[in-house]
C-alpha cells in the first residue's frame, strides 16, 4: 500500500512558504522560495541561484520560460516577475523550480 | 601585465576603468561590466634567442570580458571582446615591449545560465613575447 502523504502542512504562510502567482493561468500557489549566493562563471562574479519548491500537483502545469509572480520581499505587496529554467520534481510529491528574473 | 591593464583601462571600452590585474575576489554586480586580466595557467616560457645571453620569453595572459546581467550577456561579451582585442592590436605602447609579437591564440564564450539572470564572460588567451639578458630579466630589451 503506498504511503501517501499531505505536504501541505509544510507549506504555511505563517511558517517559511509564501504565495507565488503562476501568470499565464492566474493560479495562486504556496512555495518556499529561496534566492541563495551562487558563485557565477567558474567563480568570476557574485549571483543567486533563485528557486521554489512546492508540491507537484500545484506545480504540473509549468514549463520552461513560464512566468511566475513573487513578492520582492517576504510579506512584501510589491510582486516581481521570475521565468521558469528548471523544473525538478523529486518523485515524492515536491518539485523544485529554478527560476531567472523575467 | 601592467601595461595591458592601462592600455584596456584608457581604451574607453564598455569596462570603463573596471579592468582588474590579479583579482582573486569574485566580481560584484555594481563592477560590471569588467575586464579581469590574469597569467594564464601555463605561464611563461622562457628559452634561449639566437643571440647568445639573451632569452625569448613568452607569457601567457588571459583576458575574461565579464558583462553585466541580462538576456543580451552572450553578445555584450562578445562585443566586449571585441573591443579588447582592437586595442590590444593596435597598441603601439604594447607593440614596443613585445617586439615578438602581440598575439591573441584562443578566445571561447563562457555563458552561465544557472544563476538569477543570464551571465556571460568572453574568454581569451593571449601569448606576449619578448626578448630579455640572461643576466638581467627584469629588463625589456
Amino acid at each position: 500500500m503506498p504511503f501517501v502523504e499531505d505536504f501541505t502542512p509544510f507549506l504555511q504562510e505563517s511558517e517559511f512558504s509564501t504565495t507565488a502567482v503562476v501568470v499565464s493561468t492566474g493560479a495562486q500557489v504556496q512555495v518556499i522560495f529561496d534566492n541563495g549566493y551562487a558563485a557565477a562563471l567558474n567563480g568570476l562574479a557574485e549571483a543567486s541561484d533563485p528557486g521554489m519548491l512546492g508540491r507537484t500537483v500545484d506545480l504540473s502545469g509549468l514549463v520552461h520560460g513560464s512566468e511566475i509572480s513573487l513578492p520582492i520581499s517576504p510579506g512584501s505587496t510589491t510582486m516581481e516577475s521570475w521565468s521558469v529554467v528548471v523544473i525538478q520534481p523529486d518523485g515524492t510529491g515536491m518539485t523544485f523550480v529554478g527560476l531567472r528574473k523575467a | 601585465m601592467a601595461l595591458v591593464q592601462s592600455e584596456l583601462a584608457g581604451g574607453s571600452t564598455a569596462a570603463g576603468a573596471r579592468v582588474f590585474l590579479d583579482r582573486v575576489d569574485p566580481l560584484q554586480k555594481t563592477e560590471l561590466p569588467a575586464i579581469l586580466i590574469d597569467e594564464s595557467t601555463d605561464g611563461e616560457t622562457i628559452g634561449p634567442y639566437t643571440v647568445h645571453g639573451v632569452d625569448q620569453r613568452d607569457l601567457g595572459i588571459t583576458i575574461s570580458c565579464v558583462v553585466t546581467y541580462g538576456s543580451t550577456a552572450g553578445a555584450s561579451a562578445r562585443a566586449l571582446g571585441l573591443e579588447v582585442e582592437k586595442l590590444l592590436a593596435a597598441s603601439t605602447a604594447l607593440a614596443a615591449l613585445a617586439k615578438l609579437g602581440v598575439q591573441i591564440t584562443n578566445s571561447r564564450l563562457v555563458i552561465s545560465g544557472e544563476q538569477d539572470r543570464l551571465m556571460a564572460s568572453r574568454e581569451q588567451q593571449w601569448r606576449l613575447m619578448y626578448l630579455v639578458a640572461a643576466t638581467a630579466p627584469d629588463t625589456i630589451l
